[in-house]
Order: structure tokens, then C-alpha cells, then sequence
């Protein structure tokens, strides 16, 4: 359809604009452009693109416009190369994400498993307390005994349970005669929930002592903050080695040990 | 379209859209800030663009709607900085329209001022719509298939448009606008 303004008989000014950049195209853009050539009119219209055009061309405002859109387009670039890096750091996030979910679920299952096997860790003294642990490695958690073998720098887990509800204390003393408190550390001890096993909020890393005996007691009392470091420390400095220290004095805690002793290079 | 095929619009377009973004808003600092984002909106909606419209169809739409959004807020915040030709010299103004707006008509001069004035006064499509028809020369055909209207709502609109148009502009002379209408 030609665009032709038949109240005057031309073509409109959008129309010749069109045909004149290219942007309309075959019979219709031929039709106008004849029309322009033969008319006075429309040959002023075209006339004025031409000079308006020029003008523009020699004006900063083209340039200026088209470095900002080269930067712009670099940007873009930019952008997607950004896209693509959070991609790759995003599926190391997830995946390790995925882990510790499969870890959080995974050690309650083990805890289940633990109380009916034959390699469950029950330790000397104890009846209403249970406590066990896990070697971290890198195709999940395994299941250890207590005097089991370890490399310095292994990442353990302890888990616990308990028949009876009280406050659960635990601490490590190694061949060194250096005392650790594992539980409950900075936060306040709360009662702990019987008849399920539970893993300790955080894991720890075996350093290169020689060996290092793990104390648990369960108190039905609250008992004095680092009551139980204290009296480890006492216990070593009287018996000289913390292979002799089989019970804690800290008067109707249930008691229980795990030795971890360390494989030498 | 590729990113290449955007700077092709850019040589091929990029006066006609200035030049249009000048006549709408009358200034030359605000046209060249319209005439980048015009582009950039193309450069970032480009994936977008189907093509059932051609090229510069595609970028005066963006423009237009551009355009319009600043006029808009220039008036929320009272912002009253349009070069208006009544300011220019007589012959300055001239110059303005003739090589710059690409009105080639005497009357058109004066339409590309009034209808920046009023614009304002009109809801979003007869704002369009006045735009195409007397700021871009369309004609009514070819506003009717820009702005999606039929024909008959086209006239109406435009009818109403200039008869607001003469009630709030003096100076206004219709002669040349009533006349297509009619």
C-alpha cells in the first residue's frame, strides 16, 4: 500500500523518510522516490533529511553516542563473563551445600545404627550415657572405636546420647597433660534431650599429641563454668599421666571415655 | 539481532531518531541523552525485537515512548526548561525546525511546539498518537497501524486533541490540521 496523504496528494513525511533510509523497501519505496523526483514539495522534504542528516553526522552528539554504546556493549560482555563465573562458583557452592545437608541427615541414621552394632563405643563406667564418634573423610563419615588408630589432622565428630535428662560436660586431656573443653564451650548449657543421639554442634581436628583421652559426664545438676577442665588438670598433675585417669571426682555424673590415640609417623 | 546489527540502526537511524527526540522535547542536551537511551534500550531489548515491524518503526516506538515518559516527568517535578521556539530567534527557530526537526511545512513549526505544550493535557495513546501525526508526518493510515487504533477512534482522538489544543493555545492556528481531518 502506498502511503500516499490523498487529502494533499503526497506521500507523508514518515513515509518518504522511510523509503529514503532504506527502511521501506521494493515497489512502494520506488513509487514514493518517483514521486519525490517529479515533486517540488516532497524534493524540499528530502532536501532538509539529507542536511539534517549531515549535520548530525558532524556533530559530537554522533560521537559522543557512539562511544557510549561501545561501552555499554562492552559491559555487556562483561556482564555475561560475570554470569558465567557466578555459575562456576555457584555450582561448587551448591554441591557443597548439597554435602553438609547429606551430612546433617546422614548422622542421626548413623547415631540409629550405632546403638544396636557390635562397634558402637560404649566406654568404661557408663550406663545412662552413651558416646561415639566419627572419623570425617572426604567420602563421608565412618564409624570408629575408641583406641582406634588416628592421623593427626583427622576431623572427628562425637555424638551422644543420654537415657536420663541432664547437662552434658566434655572435655579432652592429652598425653601432654593439655586440656580441652569440648562441650559446652561458650554458650549455656542446657539440658540435654534423653533417648535420642545427637551429634556436638561442631567437629574438632586431632593435632599431633600422642595420644588424648575424651571425658563425658552427665551431671543432674548444672555444675561451675570449666568445673570439669579444672578438675582434668588436677588429675594429670597428680597421676602423671592421663592414661591412669579412668574416672573424673565430679560427685553423681555418669562418666564415659574415648581414647584416641595417634598413629606415629 | 546481533549486537553488530544494532550498530548498523545506529548509522542508518540514529539522525532521523535525534531529530525526532528533539522535536519532542525541544532541547538539545535532553535529545541526546533520549537518542542513547533510545539505542541502549535497543541494545539491551534486541533479542526481543521479532522483526514484525521494521527496523526504524521498532526504534521511533522506543523513542516516542521515551520521549514521553520525560516530558512526564518534567511536569511531575515542575520542570519547566523547554527551549520553546518562542524563546529563539525568529530565524534561529527557523533553523531549529527546518534542518533539525525536518518539518519542511511553515505550519508544522508551530504544531511541533503546540503539541509539546498540550501534550500533558492527554491520556498516553492520544499523546502517542498526536506525536506520530504531527511531529512525525505520518499519515493518518500509517498512525492508525502504529498505534494500533482503528480509524474512526484515530480522527476522534486527533479531533479532540485539537480542539483542547485551540482552547488552551492562542497563537494556535489550525487551519492546516483541520484541513487533513476534514
Amino acid at each position: 500500500m502506498l502511503e500516499i496523504r490523498k487529502e494533499e496528494g503526497h506521500p507523508s513525511r514518515w513515509a518518504i523518510t522511510r523509503a529514503w533510509t532504506g527502511d521501506l523497501e521494493g515497489c512502494e519505496a520506488d513509487e514514493i522516490m518517483v514521486h519525490v523526483s517529479k515533486c517540488k514539495e516532497c524534493t524540499e522534504i528530502l532536501k532538509i533529511l539529507e542536511m539534517q542528516k549531515q549535520e548530525f553526522v558532524n556533530s559530537p552528539v554522533m560521537t559522543r553516542t557512539r562511544m557510549r554504546l561501545k561501552n555499554e556493549s562492552k559491559s555487556g560482555v562483561r556482564y555475561f563473563a560475570m554470569k558465567i563465573l557466578r555459575i562456576k562458583l555457584l555450582v561448587p557452592a551448591i554441591s557443597l551445600a548439597a554435602a553438609a545437608i547429606a551430612l546433617a541427615l546422614f548422622f542421626p541414621k548413623i547415631g540409629r545404627q550405632d546403638i544396636e552394632s557390635p562397634y558402637a563405643t560404649r566406654s568404661k563406667g557408663a550406663k545412662g550415657l552413651e558416646l561415639h564418634y566419627a572419623l570425617l573423610t572426604s567420602s563421608g563419615p565412618v564409624e570408629r572405636k575408641s583406641g582406634d588408630l588416628l592421623d593427626p589432622g583427622s576431623r572427628i565428630q562425637f555424638m551422644f546420647k543420654a537415657d536420663a535428662p541432664g547437662f552434658l560436660y566434655m572435655a579432652s586431656l592429652d598425653s601432654r597433660g593439655k586440656v580441652t573443653a569440648l562441650y559446652p564451650g561458650t554458650t549455656k548449657n542446657k539440658p540435654v534431650s534423653p533417648g535420642r543421639m545427637s551429634p556436638l554442634p561442631n567437629s574438632i581436628i586431632l593435632d599431633d599429641a600422642s595420644f588424648e583421652r575424651v571425658f563425658a559426664l552427665l551431671c543432674p545438676d548444672p555444675l561451675p563454668r570449666n568445673r570439669l577442665e579444672h578438675v582434668l588438670a588436677l588429675e594429670f598433675a597428680e597421676k602423671g599421666s592421663v592414661r591412669r585417669i579412668e574416672h573424673v571426682s565430679m560427685g553423681h555424673c555418669e562418666q564415659v571415655y574415648v581414647d584416641l590415640p595417634r598413629r606415629l609417623p | 539481532m546481533e549486537l553488530q546489527e544494532v550498530g548498523d540502526l545506529y548509522d542508518k537511524y540514529a539522525h532521523i531518531i535525534y531529530a525526532r527526540c528533539l522535536g519532542l522535547l525541544g532541547d538539545r542536551v535532553d535529545a541526546e541523552e533520549a537518542l542513547q537511551e533510545v539505542f541502549l534500550r535497543a541494545l539491551k531489548s534486541r533479542k526481543g525485537f521479532r522483526r514484525d515491524s521494521s527496523p526504524m518503526t521498532w526504534l521511533t516506538r522506543i523513542a516516542t515512548n521515551h520521549c514521553l515518559n520525560v516530558l512526564r516527568s518534567r511536569k511531575r517535578k515542575s520542570y519547566d526548561r523547554h527551549v520553546s521556539l518562542e524563546k529563539l530567534e525568529d530565524g534561529e527557530a527557523k533553523t531549529l525546525d527546518s534542518h533539525l526537526l525536518g518539518l519542511p511545512f511553515g505550519s508544522c513549526m508551530e504544531n511541533a511546539a503546540t503539541v509539546r505544550k498540550v501534550l500533558s493535557l492527554f491520556p498516553r495513546k492520544t499523546q502517542e498518537i498526536a506525536v506520530y501525526y504531527f511531529v512525525d508526518g505520518m499519515s493518518q493510515a500509517e498512525v492508525a497501524l502504529m498505534a494500533g487504533v482503528s480509524l474512526p477512534t484515530l480522527r476522534k482522538r486527533l479531533n479532540d486533541f485539537i480542539e483542547t489544543a485551540r482552547s488552551h493555545v492562542e497563537s494556535y492556528s489550525p487551519n492546516g490540521v483541520q484541513g487533513e481531518l476534514e
